[in-house]
C-alpha cells in the first residue's frame, strides 16, 4: 500500500513538472522594432503627377476684360517717402527687420540658390533686394524662402511672407486672392523639347506629353492650344526643374512653361531646344500670340480679406495695402526708367536671353495703368 | 524530439536570427547612404567656407576633404574609413569588410587596404549595403517565385539589387548635376531620397517583419512542450515497466530488493530528472536571452535606422530654404516612430511605444547617455529651425549669414554622430550576447540527447543484470 503511494506521487511529482514546461516560448518582434506603417497620402513626397489631375486648379489665362486688366496695378508713389511716413504695412515690416520674400530656387536665371556660395541668386532676388534696400537702406534686409509655383499665393495668405517675386504671372484670378505690382518683367511662353528629335512646332507635339510646374498659367494654355483628339497631353510636376528632370529621364516630351526658365533650363542640358514664337504657327496666328504673354507682377499679400475684420479694419488694411503696392511701384518704376533694370538684365539674362527690349515701363505708356503701346508687349 | 528541439535552436542563431541581424544591418547601410546623399549638396561648403581662411588653412581643409564626401575618385592615399565634415556628420560609419553578424567597424575593418577603401561616405554605405545584401543571400539561400510567392524574402532581395543601382545612377545624376551648379541637381537628390524611401526601405521592411516572424517560429519550435511530453512518457513507460518488473520478481522470488532493477530505477529517475531540469534550463535560457538580449537588439537596429532617415530629413529640409513641408512631415512622422517629440522629449505612453523608448526602456544603464546625445541633436535642430524661421534681427552694420550658420551648425554638430556611434556599440553587444546565450541553450538539449540513450542503456543493463541473478538463482 505504501509502496503504491509511493509511486503514485513520483508519477504525480513528474507530470506537474512536466505539465510546467509543457508551454512554448514564442519570441515576437517587438511592435516597436516593426516598420512604421506607411505615411498617409497627405504626407507622401511629392510624386509626378498623372495627366488625368491637374493638381491645385491651374490659372486660367486671362483675357483683358472690362473690369480687369491683369497688367494693371496702383500708380507709384511720387516718391519714396521717409520712414516712419509709409504706412501701417511698411511700419511692420521695418519693426520686424527684414522683408519675407517668397522666391523661386529652381528657376534659374530668376531664382536659384547657389550651393557654392550659399546665396540665393538671380533677377527676382535683386528685384526683392532693391525693396528691402528702398525699405531698409540695406538689400541684405532680406528674408528668402523658397515656394513652390502651386504654393506662392497660399505663402502670402498664411501670413509666410510679405511679397513673393517668383516668377508670378499676373492674371485676374490671381488678383482676387493677391495684391499685384505693376509688370516688372514681361516673359512668354514658350516649349522646351529634345534637339534634333523632329519636334519644330506644337503640332509635331500631339498626342506627346507636355510638362509644365503645378498651378502655372502655361499648364491650362498648353490644355487650350489646340482642339480635337491630337493636342499635347499637359502633365504636370511639383516644379519646373521637376519638368526638366522628367524630360531627361524620358518620361515627358517637352517641357512649357516661361521663355525666362526654359533658357536657363537650355543652358544646363546642351541636347535640348527652346522652340521660338514660330513653333506656334499651327495653333496660334500672330495676333493671337498674345494669350502666350507672361508678364510677372511682384505679388503682396493681401491684408483686408480676413473674414474676421470689422469694415473698418477691412477698410484701413486695404489703403495700407495699397500704401504698400504703390512703394513696391515706385522703387520698380525707379529701376526700370534709371540703369538698375537693364544692369540686372545684363548681369542675369543677357547671356541667355540676348539683348533685351525695353523694360515693362518702356512698353506702358502710363505704367502700371497695363495698356500697351502699338508696339508693347511680346 | 531532441534533434527537432537542438536544430530549431541552431536554427535561430544560424538562421533566422542571424538573418534579421543582416536584415537589419542591410537597412541601416541603405539609410546611412541617403543620408549621406542628402549631405552631398553640402559638400561644397567644406570646401570653399564662408570664413577667412588662410592659404594652408585651406589646403588642409582640401586634403580633408579628400577622405570625406565630396570627391568620389580613387584617392588610395586617403585613410580609410569616414572623416569629418558633410559626409561623416550625416552619420555615417564606413563598414568596409564588414563580416556577417557584425554591426559596429572594428579596428581590422578600419586598417582595410587603402585600395580597397572606398572613396567616400557615400560609396561606404552602398558598399556596405551590397555587401550585406550579398550576406543576406547566403543567410537565407533560394529562389524568387514572382508568381506564386511575390513578397518572399528572395523576391524583396531581387528587388533590392536592381533599385540599389538606380539609387545609386540618381545621386551620381544629382552630384554631376550639383557641381556643374544646374539647379536640376536638387530634383535628381529629391528623386533618390523619394526611391530610397517609399520603395527601397519598404523592401528591407518586408525583409525584417518576415525574419522577426521566422524568429518567433523557430523559438516556439525550440521550445515547444512536445519534448517534454515525450520524454516523460518515454521515461515514464520505462520506470512503470520497472516498478512491474520489480513486483514480478517480488512474487517469484519472496525477496523486496532487486538491486539490478532498484538500481535501473534510480539511474531511470535521476536521468529523467535531470533531462527535465535541462530541457526547462534552455527553456530558461532562450526566455532569457529574448528580454536580455533579443528585444533591445531589435529595439536598437530599428532606433538606428528611424534616427538615419531622421537625418535624412533634416538634411532634405535644410535644402529647401524654408519650403520643405514633405520633408519635416517625414522628419516628425519618424520621430514618433522613435517615440519622442521634437523638443527631445518622450511622447505621451499611449499606445505602442517608439522604438528608441521602448529601448530605453530594456537599457536603464546606457539611458542616460544614449538621452543625452540623442536630445541635443534635436536641441541643435531646434535652434536651427527657428533661427530660420524667425532669424535674429540685424546688430550693427552685419546682418547675420543665417542659411549659411544653419548649415554649419548643422553638420558640424557631432551629437548625432556620437548617437549613432553609442547605438552601433551597443547593439553589437547585445547581438553578441544573443548569440552566447543560443549556444548555450543549444549545449543543455545536445546534454539530453546524450544523457537519455545513455540512461536507457544503463537501465536496460541493470535490469538484465537484476532478473537474471534471480532467474538463475530460482530458475
Amino acid at each position: 500500500m505504501r509502496a503504491r503511494r509511493a509511486v503514485a506521487a513520483l508519477v504525480a511529482a513528474a507530470a506537474v513538472t512536466t505539465v510546467a514546461a509543457c508551454g512554448s516560448t514564442g519570441s515576437p518582434l517587438p511592435s516597436p522594432a516593426r516598420p512604421l506603417p506607411p505615411a498617409a497620402e497627405a504626407t507622401a513626397g511629392p510624386l509626378p503627377a498623372s495627366a488625368a489631375s491637374a493638381g491645385p486648379a491651374a490659372p486660367q489665362p486671362s483675357q483683358p476684360t472690362p473690369s480687369c486688366n491683369e497688367r494693371e496695378s496702383l500708380p507709384p508713389l511720387a516718391a519714396l517717402p521717409p520712414a516712419q511716413a509709409r504706412g501701417s504695412r511698411i511700419d511692420a515690416i521695418e519693426r520686424y527687420g527684414y522683408l519675407r520674400v517668397g522666391i523661386t530656387v529652381d528657376a534659374a536665371p530668376f531664382g536659384s540658390m547657389n550651393w557654392r556660395t550659399m546665396e540665393v541668386e538671380g533677377f527676382d532676388v535683386d528685384v526683392a533686394r532693391e525693396i528691402a534696400r528702398a525699405l531698409f537702406g540695406r538689400p541684405d534686409r532680406v528674408q528668402f524662402r523658397a515656394v513652390d509655383t502651386r504654393d506662392r499665393e497660399s505663402l502670402l495668405d498664411e501670413g509666410k511672407a510679405d511679397i513673393v517675386v517668383a516668377t508670378m504671372t499676373m492674371t485676374c484670378e490671381r488678383k482676387e486672392k493677391v495684391r499685384f505690382s505693376g509688370v516688372y518683367y514681361e516673359a512668354g511662353m514658350r516649349i522646351l523639347v529634345p534637339a534634333d528629335a523632329g519636334f519644330d512646332t506644337v503640332t509635331d507635339l500631339a498626342g506627346r506629353q507636355v510638362c509644365s510646374a503645378q498651378g502655372s498659367t502655361s499648364f491650362q494654355k498648353i490644355a487650350d492650344l489646340v482642339a480635337g483628339g491630337r493636342r499635347p497631353i499637359p502633365v504636370h510636376r511639383i516644379g519646373a526643374v521637376d519638368c526638366l528632370a522628367a524630360l531627361q529621364r524620358g518620361e515627358v516630351d517637352a517641357v512649357a512653361t516661361d521663355d525666362t526658365i526654359l533658357a536657363g533650363m537650355g543652358t544646363e542640358d546642351a541636347t535640348l531646344k527652346l522652340l521660338g514664337p514660330e513653333a506656334f504657327d499651327g495653333v496660334l496666328p500672330p495676333e493671337r500670340r498674345g494669350v502666350l504673354a507672361e508678364p510677372y507682377g511682384v505679388a503682396i499679400a493681401r491684408t483686408d480679406d480676413d473674414p474676421g475684420l470689422s469694415p473698418s479694419e477691412a477698410a484701413a488694411n486695404r489703403v495700407a495695402d495699397d500704401e504698400f503696392v504703390q512703394f513696391v511701384n515706385r522703387v520698380l518704376l525707379d529701376m526700370m526708367t534709371g540703369p538698375r533694370w537693364n544692369e540686372l538684365y545684363d548681369r542675369y539674362l543677357l547671356g541667355v536671353l540676348g539683348p533685351a527690349g525695353d523694360p515693362p515701363a518702356r512698353r506702358q505708356r502710363n505704367w502700371p495703368d497695363g495698356v500697351l503701346t502699338a508696339s508693347g508687349g511680346r | 524530439m531532441v534533434t527537432e528541439r537542438v536544430d530549431a535552436t541552431e536554427d535561430i542563431r544560424e538562421r533566422s536570427a542571424a538573418a534579421l541581424v543582416v536584415a537589419e544591418r542591410l537597412r541601416a547601410a541603405l539609410s546611412r547612404a541617403d543620408a549621406t546623399a542628402a549631405a552631398d549638396v553640402f559638400g561644397w561648403i567644406d570646401l570653399v567656407p564662408s570664413q577667412e581662411l588662410s592659404a594652408s588653412q585651406r589646403r588642409e581643409n582640401y586634403d580633408r576633404m579628400k577622405t570625406d564626401g565630396y570627391y568620389t575618385g580613387d584617392h588610395g592615399d586617403a585613410p580609410a574609413g569616414g572623416g569629418s565634415g558633410a559626409g561623416a556628420s550625416a552619420g555615417v560609419r564606413s563598414e568596409t569588410g564588414a563580416g556577417a553578424g557584425t554591426d559596429a567597424p572594428t579596428d581590422a575593418d578600419t586598417e582595410v587596404d587603402a585600395r580597397q577603401a572606398p572613396p567616400n561616405d557615400y560609396s561606404a554605405a552602398i558598399r556596405a549595403a551590397t555587401t550585406t545584401l550579398l550576406d543576406l543571400r547566403q543567410a537565407d539561400p533560394g529562389e524568387c517565385r514572382a508568381a506564386d510567392e511575390p513578397d518572399s524574402t528572395h523576391c524583396a532581395m531581387n528587388r533590392l539589387a536592381t533599385l540599389v543601382p538606380e539609387h545609386v545612377g540618381l545621386v551620381a545624376e544629382a552630384r554631376a548635376n550639383n557641381r556643374a551648379g544646374n539647379t536640376v541637381g536638387g530634383v535628381y537628390l529629391r528623386l533618390a531620397s523619394d526611391l530610397m524611401s517609399g520603395t527601397i526601405l519598404d523592401q528591407t521592411d518586408l525583409l525584417v517583419a518576415a525574419y522577426g516572424d521566422r524568429v518567433d517560429r523557430d523559438y516556439r519550435r525550440a521550445t515547444g512542450g512536445g519534448g517534454e511530453n515525450l520524454l516523460l512518457v518515454v521515461l515514464g513507460s520505462a520506470f512503470v515497466v520497472l516498478v512491474g518488473a520489480q513486483v514480478y520478481v517480488f512474487r517469484r522470488t519472496r525477496r523486496i530488493i532487486n538491486l539490478g532493477l532498484l538500481g535501473a530505477t534510480c539511474v531511470l529517475v535521476v536521468v529523467g530528472v535531470g533531462c527535465l531540469v535541462q530541457l526547462g534550463a534552455q527553456q530558461s535560457r532562450l526566455s532569457d536571452a529574448e528580454r536580455d538580449n533579443y528585444v533591445p537588439m531589435t529595439l536598437l537596429a530599428a532606433s538606428r535606422t528611424l534616427a538615419l532617415q531622421a537625418r535624412t530629413y533634416e538634411l532634405l529640409s535644410l535644402m529647401s530654404l524654408g519650403n520643405g513641408d514633405y520633408a519635416d512631415a517625414g522628419f516628425r512622422r519618424v520621430l514618433d516612430g522613435l517615440g519622442f517629440g521634437p523638443d527631445g522629449r518622450p511622447l505621451p505612453a499611449a499606445g505602442t511605444p517608439g522604438a528608441l523608448s521602448a529601448a530605453l526602456a530594456e537599457l536603464p544603464d546606457a539611458r542616460e547617455s544614449l538621452t543625452t546625445e540623442f536630445t541635443e541633436w534635436l536641441r541643435v535642430r531646434r535652434e536651427v529651425v527657428d533661427a530660420l524661421d524667425r532669424p535674429p534681427r540685424p546688430t550693427g552694420a552685419t546682418t547675420p549669414d543665417v542659411f549659411d550658420d544653419a548649415i554649419d551648425t548643422t553638420l558640424r554638430s557631432e551629437h548625432f554622430d556620437r548617437f549613432i556611434t553609442q547605438v552601433d556599440g551597443l547593439l553589437e553587444s547585445r547581438r553578441a550576447g544573443f548569440d552566447a546565450d543560443l549556444a548555450v541553450a543549444a549545449g543543455k538539449v545536445r546534454a539530453v540527447g546524450v544523457g537519455i540513450p545513455v540512461a536507457l542503456v544503463v537501465a536496460a543493463g541493470c535490469c538484465a543484470a537484476g532478473i537474471g541473478a534471480r532467474m538463475r538463482e530460482y530458475g
